[in-house]
């Protein structure tokens, strides 16, 4: 049997080695990184919790990828919770100046995406995953899958401007 | 894969990520924090397991008997309790009890920390319990106050039934009682002009911890005491000084008066077998009552002025200036006995919404604030206490369980109940509530209670998942689906 000391080094190992990969996975999909960094802890807590079997099967990537589409999309979906001035905060305002995070553009036309068609780029083209590999991943059909690609890659192409398309070569 | 993809697979693969924090040292981190939910989770799970395992054997949890605590002790320990100890006497007639024990580390604190009953309260303190695969933890958060000021702090205390220490996360549930989140953060020390040693938690202004000490008895039982200068739960105003040492609190943990009162493990055992087998069977343990017939009638309303809206707005959102660009778009202003300015303001800033009543206020209505735009039925809650309705509503009622229906104030497609005691921060709401909503003709058209707590659901286009139920891997056919706000 694993020792606890085993699980701690083994998970630290991977955390250390995974996690900066892990949190831009989780910034692509909501493009903020504090909320990439909310995204990615809620998922090692889940990830530390299966580590043992997940080790054993040699699916910690997988699993980890999962626990952090899904911790995103529940995020997104979580129905409403109280919040008091001074305790856990207000949405803060926007700033009128471009800020780090929409400075690119890529990452600002992903953050017009709707959250599944963004988890599903994200799945696609981040990862490599295949339709049926993404349709698994995010629990809807293949047709889902291409048809939330499709409307993806248009929406991308409409929010980019021609400069950027001409500039980054993509796109075009 | 069309050029396009390839396209954009590559300009992902070369996104240069602007604005990455820099990460240092963070694997540990990671690991202290899935550990302390692991251990949360784990424990949890463990009562449970314990629960049903005392109930399908029928047999109870072995705890030995002890007829005098000084028993406990090896000669030369410390013991600084008169003989008289304590336990037993007061009725356990709370959840999972314990009154008795609860009274006895009460009686036992102020003994050491407070003997002239300056600071503690004479009645119970809250409880705590839990129990795992060796026994039981009996923890009780006692208020600490000072005279002359008007913050609280507060005193953790708890003992466990001997053997408790035998179960894998006995001494990270009792480490977490005295505020050591890990265990490797704390220190054992010897307790002075004695061998034995206990486990000391070191100051934390983050969490204002002054100090924690915890001791594991030869019998495998364990005794505690966290010292806060800020009773979190029922202030937000620490005290100046929690005047506990560390010597009184290591004589605190030794003292052998405290104990487990056996009489009560087996009261507590039928309580916890009820609600797991209640809990199994999908039903609640503690019956909702929304039997009374009694209606509470909406107070009366008028409309706030603009000048009032913008006055209960600056109120509002003092110390988050963030929150100016909000704009203030509906009040009312609502006539009860209450001392308190009772008010229903809305402000809004694009689709995020905001209310504020007397003490809060409340981010809704956009994914952004972890809210939605959509509403759950024909009327839908943010809070017990407010939330929206459709266009064919009419009449709103909200009950909490053994009390009368209330009537809510209703305006522009907002209802608010104004639960004084709740907002006024004098009395938790009470749960679980029963929402109702009448269309014009008197007929009801949705009740909260009809509706499985457990549902997904999607939105009103019926094509994606809003908020998943119980299962994550819901079908979107199976879930029920959201209504859009007609205001």
């Amino acid at each position: 049997m694993r020792s606890k000391q085993a699980r701690a080094d083994e998970f630290v190992t991977y955390v250390a080695a995974r996690r900066r990969y892990l949190r831009r996975t989780a910034y692509l999909l909501c493009g903020d990184w504090h909320l990439a960094e909310d995204v990615v802890q809620a998922a090692l807590i889940k990830l530390y919790a299966a580590w043992p079997r997940i080790r054993r099967e040699g699916a910690e990537d997988a699993y980890a990828r999962r626990t952090i589409i899904r911790a995103y999309l529940d995020e997104k979906r979580r129905p409403w919770r109280r919040e008091r001035f001074g305790l856990d905060g207000v949405e803060p305002v926007q700033p009128s100046a471009p800020s780090y995070e929409n400075t690119d553009a890529l990452i600002t036309a992903l953050k017009t995406l709707p959250e599944r068609q963004r988890a599903t780029i994200v799945l696609r083209y981040w990862y490599g995953l295949s339709v049926d590999e993404t349709a698994a991943e995010l629990g809807c059909s293949a047709g889902t899958v291409k048809s939330q690609t499709a409307r993806a890659i248009r929406s991308l192409r409409e929010f980019l401007s021609p400069d950027d398309v001409t500039m980054e070569g993509w796109l075009s | 894969m069309t050029h396009e993809e390839d396209q954009l697979r590559r300009r992902l693969a070369e996104f240069n990520f602007p604005g990455e924090p820099v990460d240092a040292g963070r694997a540990e981190d990671d690991l202290v924090r899935a550990r302390s939910a692991h251990r949360r989770r784990t424990a949890a799970w463990t009562t449970a397991t314990a629960g049903i395992v005392a109930l399908g054997a029928g047999i109870a949890f072995a705890v030995p008997n002890f007829d005098s605590g000084a028993e406990l002790f090896a000669a030369g320990e410390p013991n600084v309790m008169d003989e008289a100890g304590c336990g037993g006497g007061a009725p356990a007639d709370e959840h999972l009890g314990f009154a008795g024990t609860r009274q006895c580390l009460l009686d036992v604190a102020a003994k050491h920390f407070d003997p002239e009953r300056i600071h503690l309260p004479e009645v119970l303190g809250s409880a705590g319990t839990g129990s795992g695969e060796h026994g039981w933890r009996v923890s009780s958060k006692l208020e600490w106050q000072v005279p002359g000021e008007s913050g609280l702090g507060m005193i953790e205390v708890a003992v466990t039934t001997p053997g408790y220490a035998e179960g894998d996360y006995a001494e990270r549930d009792m480490a977490s009682v005295i505020g050591c989140e890990e265990i490797a953060d704390c220190e054992y020390q010897t307790v002075p002009g004695t061998e034995q040693q206990v486990f000391v938690a070191e100051a934390d202004p983050a969490r204002n911890l002054l100090l924690g000490v915890m001791y594991q008895r030869p019998d495998g039982s364990f005794t505690g005491v966290g010292v806060y200068d800020l009773f979190g739960n029922n202030s937000l105003e620490p005290v100046s000084n929690v005047d506990i040492t560390l010597e009184q609190a290591m004589a605190f943990v030794m003292d052998p008066a405290l104990q487990v009162d056996q009489s009560e493990i087996a009261e507590a055992e039928k309580v916890l077998a009820e609600e797991l087998a209640a809990a199994e069977s999908g039903q609640a343990p503690d019956e909702a009552d929304f039997s009374s017939p009694e209606v509470i009638p909406a107070p009366a309303v008028h409309d706030m002025t603009v000048a009032e809206m913008r006055a209960a707005f600056e109120e509002c959102i003092e110390g988050a200036d963030d929150s100016r660009s909000f704009e203030p778009v509906l009040g009312i202003s609502i006539e009860t006995d209450s001392d308190l300015p009772m008010y229903m303001l809305i402000a809004e800033r694009g689709s995020t919404k905001m209310l504020c009543d007397y003490t809060s206020a409340m981010l809704f209505g956009t994914a952004g604030v972890k809210g939605t735009p959509y509403l759950r039925g024909e009327v839908s809650s943010e809070n017990p206490y407010f939330g929206r309705y459709t266009s064919n509503i009419d009449r709103i009622t909200v009950q909490f369980s053994g009390e009368p229906q209330r009537e809510a104030v209703m305006k522009d497609g907002y209802w608010y109940v104004p639960y004084e005691e709740a907002i006024s921060g004098t009395d938790v709401m009470p749960s679980p509530a029963a929402l109702r909503g009448y269309d014009a003709s008197g007929e009801l058209v949705y009740d909260s209670t009809t509706v499985d707590p457990e549902a997904c659901y999607a939105n009103p286009e019926g094509t994606e998942i809003v908020h998943h139920g119980t299962d994550e891997d819901s079908d979107v056919k199976d879930c029920i689906r959201m209504l859009e706000w007609d205001f």
